[in-house]
């Protein structure tokens, strides 16, 4: 099964739209040359401080936002590659895949082969020529735990687009559900919070009142409110479950309920 | 042995039943027509033969193995063309072919045998959005054949095609059979290119099997129309004796055969007559198709 799903991944990495391999690709390119024209610089000018606990380098002013963007474009284009299975769905090529020998499980497989691991993986190897050189607080003022929680958030979303995309079939509505997911509900869900603290508790809430977050959004949780309290473990601990739900209703119903045709 | 099997089995979209207790058999080493209107339930058989749809109730075997559980296997053993399939359009026509073939185990020289069966090999560098829909069609059967499956079910296989097209997929079919040797099911509202290639029909009518059986069994029970093909070295001789028989309607003489149409009631009587006076061999090539179905839907009209 392994084998099958890893030879059909190549053939849909290869089929994914050149402009979404091109966006993958310039992605790692300009994040890994950006980071590496600052290392002397990082090295010379990185004076970490302490603030109740919380690394805050000067120079994290400047790489943060190109974090912000790399982070956000990996996250679109993840999307993005996650509905094509959508479309495939939607169009019938699925129909001739699954016409020939490899399992309903494995042609998912390698849709999270292709359009979640493999862009995982390559935003991640974008960043491990400086990450091998300085230490990451001293890059982004962030984390090696706090990527870790962007590739799970992130992966989060694609799961979700990928689980659209066998519900419904259609490209738009998966793209939709991403998207939703993605940038609009954790808009919602923050002035649904904000409203709630103000008018029912009147009081700031703590990390621990808003876990729940974490379970979609756990590097937003450790972002928004780092300066709660809030730690990563508590993050993953809410999220990984949630993933781990995604990743077995996925593959479980690619096994038994997925019909094309 | 059978190739395909279907005990009992029901289909639901939504609240409408594509299948409704279908039961047939296909015996192996025929061409079978899957033969009713549109909307009668063929595809929906198709893509339950090939592990695509799960049926809501039944049993379904495809040489023995059940398509939805043992798909991968099941599929090894099947090819299938689908009516409209639709294809990745930016993908060139080898590119595809050797994806597949190698999901099947095979590789590039594979690509080329059924390229060279289906005249697809001056199109292999093309991309499919290039293609016409006959080429398509040829695309569509080309994969079909990767890997040498025993059976092969073509959904509609001329639908959508002209004329030409049309004449030479069926061309290609009848060699398949000749070249290939495996079981072919076809299935086809179009009675008149049917009728050119099967020997075993099922007849469907919005989603129940009519009924079901080899061309001589069905033309014998519907009294339609027969057509014997019977090889000897003297056809004029032959014809002359034949054509005073009362049950013979019409005889075409050939070089070394002669095609005899006669009510289906008496094809026997024709092939023992023919062997009397010395005929080397008799075959009932097919009955008269619009006629059996037209016997079988007044049989079983709803």
């Amino acid at each position: 099964m392994r084998s099958k799903a890893l030879l059909h991944s190549t053939y849909i990495v290869s089929m994914l739209s050149k402009e979404l391999l091109i966006a993958m690709a310039a992605l790692s390119i300009v994040q890994t040359v950006f980071l590496s024209m600052m290392l002397p610089n990082i090295a010379v000018e990185a004076t970490p401080y302490y603030t109740g606990g919380f690394v805050t380098p000067q120079i994290r002013l400047i790489l943060a936002p190109v974090l912000g963007i790399t982070g956000f474009l990996y996250a679109i284009v993840t999307l993005i590659a996650a509905a094509q299975l959508g479309l495939e769905l939607e169009r019938g090529d699925a129909t001739i895949y699954l016409s020939h020998p490899i399992s309903r499980s494995s042609y998912v497989l390698s849709w999270i082969i292709a359009s979640l691991i493999i862009p995982s993986t390559m935003f991640f190897i974008s960043l491990a020529i400086p990450l091998l050189v300085v230490e990451p607080r001293l890059l982004f003022g962030v984390s090696g735990e706090e990527m870790l929680l962007l590739v799970l958030q992130v992966l989060t979303g694609g799961f979700i687009v990928l689980a659209a995309s066998l519900l419904f079939k259609k490209r738009s509505l998966a793209l939709a559900s991403g998207f939703f997911e993605y940038l609009i509900l954790p808009l919602i869900m923050t002035i649904a919070l904000a409203i709630f603290f103000s008018l029912v508790h009147n009081v700031t809430p703590s990390a621990r009142d808003v876990l729940w977050l974490a379970i979609l959004y756990p590097y937003n949780y450790l972002v928004m409110f780092n300066h709660l309290g809030a730690r990563w473990i508590e993050a993953a601990a809410a999220n990984i479950p949630v993933l781990l739900a995604l990743i077995v209703f996925v593959i479980l119903y690619a096994k038994r309920r997925l019909e094309v045709g | 042995m059978r190739a395909l099997y279907f005990e009992d089995v029901y289909k639901k979209f939504g609240r409408t039943y594509a299948l409704q207790g279908a039961t047939f058999e296909i015996p192996r080493k025929v061409v079978a027509g899957l033969l009713g209107p549109n909307g009668a339930g063929k595809t929906t058989s198709i893509k339950i033969a090939t592990g695509l749809l799960k049926c809501n109730r039944g049993k379904v075997e495809v040489l023995g193995l059940d398509p939805w559980n043992n798909g991968v296997e099941a599929r090894m053993k099947i090819g299938v063309l689908h009516e409209k399939p639709a294809y990745p359009p930016n993908v060139r026509v080898s590119k595809l072919l050797l994806h597949l073939a190698k999901l099947r185990g095979r590789n590039l020289r594979e690509v080329k045998r059924v390229a060279t069966i289906t005249g697809l090999e001056k199109y292999l560098e093309a991309k499919i959005r290039a293609l016409s829909r006959g080429y398509l069609q040829r695309l569509g059967l080309a994969q079909a054949l990767l890997g040498d499956p025993e059976m092969l079910l073509l959904d509609e296989p001329t639908a959508n095609l002209d004329p030409l097209a049309r004449m030479e997929i069926l061309n290609l079919i009848k060699n398949l059979r000749k070249e290939l040797d495996v079981t072919i099911i076809i299935s086809s509202h179009i009675l008149l290119e049917l009728q050119k290639v099967c020997d075993y029909a099922v007849f469907i009518g919005v989603g129940r099997i009519l009924d079901y059986g080899s061309m001589r069994d069905l033309a014998g029970r519907y009294g339609v129309e027969a057509i014997l093909k019977i090889y000897s070295v003297k056809p004029r001789r032959l014809a002359s004796i034949l054509v005073r028989e009362e049950y013979v309607e019409a005889i075409e003489i050939h070089d070394s055969y002669l095609i005899v149409r006669t009510q289906s009631g008496y094809w026997k009587n024709i092939e023992d007559k023919a062997f009397e006076l010395g005929a080397e061999n008799v075959e009932l090539t097919t009955a008269n198709l619009e006629d059996m179905y037209k016997a079988v839907v007044s049989r079983y009209a709803f």
